[in-house]
């Protein structure tokens, strides 16, 4: 859905890097989704490949890893994975900021964010 | 930037970058909230699916409040200006942007809508996102509070399909109840839901046909 504006500015900090770096070309690009991040990483990856048609990011193959996500709860001090609700009757399961251990309201320290980690680039000698 | 390898044909490079594709959006989301605050004007974003009564629920809201706030209302769409000119008979400043293909309001879009109202004789923006129970939730306008709005013709699963916009909402209003019956939706359930994905949400029941339950609404925005 909006995978296209996020793929734009993926190509937009890519590109400022590699000509940055003086790059002949960019053979890979790492980048970590978050869980709770609603970016389809197939989307993604096709409106990348769309924008980096003719320039030095073409052949760049991305590299993508998922970071789970990790919650706080500031009521008990539990910090560790997001609760699951199971729905077995409707065999659904979904993540809650439902504290897993005493039922408050936590905070999401990590797996909501999408970002670009490194990239390999070639440089001519 | 620190050298790996060393390839026949040249050098390959790693370099770190760390750098949040999300980030520039908060940034502004942020820019946009400090405007507001320098103009004591509270802001609220409006989310849901197409039809679940956004606008609807903003123009009961709109017909309440008036006399005692100064509202504004910007409007996203993705072409057309139906609900701008629906709302702009209640004779309040109305901006419409329209977002073309875009899934949702970003923080940009908001920031050139804002340069558009008369900042200084506002203190209440109603912001309607596009229609969409996804994207949004993503996206952080500047606004003071997230409103998401469900109706019952979306059926029971609509919480459980999409609870990533609940965690970012601080209201939740289930409307269209007088066809709860007809639809077969345990309103109940759909609350447990709601409750279930973000215990501190303040959930509402509204009918924006008749006016039931919007008095609610403003209360659990503390208007
Ligand atoms: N039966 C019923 N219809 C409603 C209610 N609220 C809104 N509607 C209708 O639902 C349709 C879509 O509403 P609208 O506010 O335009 O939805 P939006 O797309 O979310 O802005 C309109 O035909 C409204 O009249 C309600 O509480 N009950
Ligand atoms: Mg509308
Ligand atoms: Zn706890």
């Amino acid at each position: 859905m909006h995978e296209f504006s996020v793929a734009k500015r993926l190509f937009d900090v890519a590109l400022r890097a590699a000509l940055e770096n003086h790059a002949e070309r960019v053979s890979e690009i790492r980048l970590v989704i978050g869980r709770l991040s609603l970016v389809n990483p197939d989307q993604l990856a096709f409106w990348f490949r769309e924008l980096s048609k003719g320039t030095v990011l073409e052949e760049a193959k991305l590299d993508i890893e998922f970071e789970e996500a990790e919650v706080a709860c500031p009521s008990c001090g539990y910090r560790g994975p997001i609760g699951l609700e199971d729905r077995p009757e409707y065999h659904l399961v979904f993540p809650t900021l439902r504290c897993p251990s005493c039922g408050s309201k936590v905070k999401v320290l990590r797996g909501r964010d999408c970002l670009i980690k490194s990239m390999k680039v070639l440089r001519k000698k | 930037m620190r050298e790996v390898v060393t390839a026949e044909e040249g050098e390959v490079f790693d370099i770190e970058l760390e750098e949040s594709l999300l980030e520039a959006n908060r940034r502004l989301a942020e820019q946009n909230r400090a405007l507001l605050d320098q103009h004591g004007i509270r802001a609220i974003d409006v989310m849901g699916s197409v039809g679940s009564g956004k606008t609807s629920l903003i123009s009961c809201l709109v017909e309440r409040l008036k006399d005692q706030y100064r509202i504004a209302y910007i409007a996203g769409d993705l072409t057309t200006t139906i609900d701008a000119d629906l709302i702009a008979r209640h004779g309040i400043p109305v901006v419409q942007v329209n977002t073309g293909k875009e899934c949702h309001l970003d923080a940009n879009l908001v920031a050139k809508a804002l340069k558009r109202l008369d900042l200084a004789s506002t203190d209440l923006i109603f912001i309607e996102n596009v229609g969409n129970l996804i994207c949004p939730a993503e996206f952080p306008l500047g606004s003071h509070d997230r409103l998401v709005v469900v109706s019952i013709t979306e059926g029971p699963y609509v919480v459980m399909k999409h609870p990533y916009i609940f965690m970012e909402a601080q209201v939740a209003v289930i409307n269209k109840v007088d066809l709860a019956e007809v639809m077969g939706v345990d309103v109940g359930k759909l609350e447990a839901d709601i409750r279930a994905v973000n215990p501190s949400l303040r959930t509402v029941r509204t009918c924006c046909r008749t006016g039931e339950g919007v008095e609610d609404v403003i209360e659990a925005l503390g208007l």
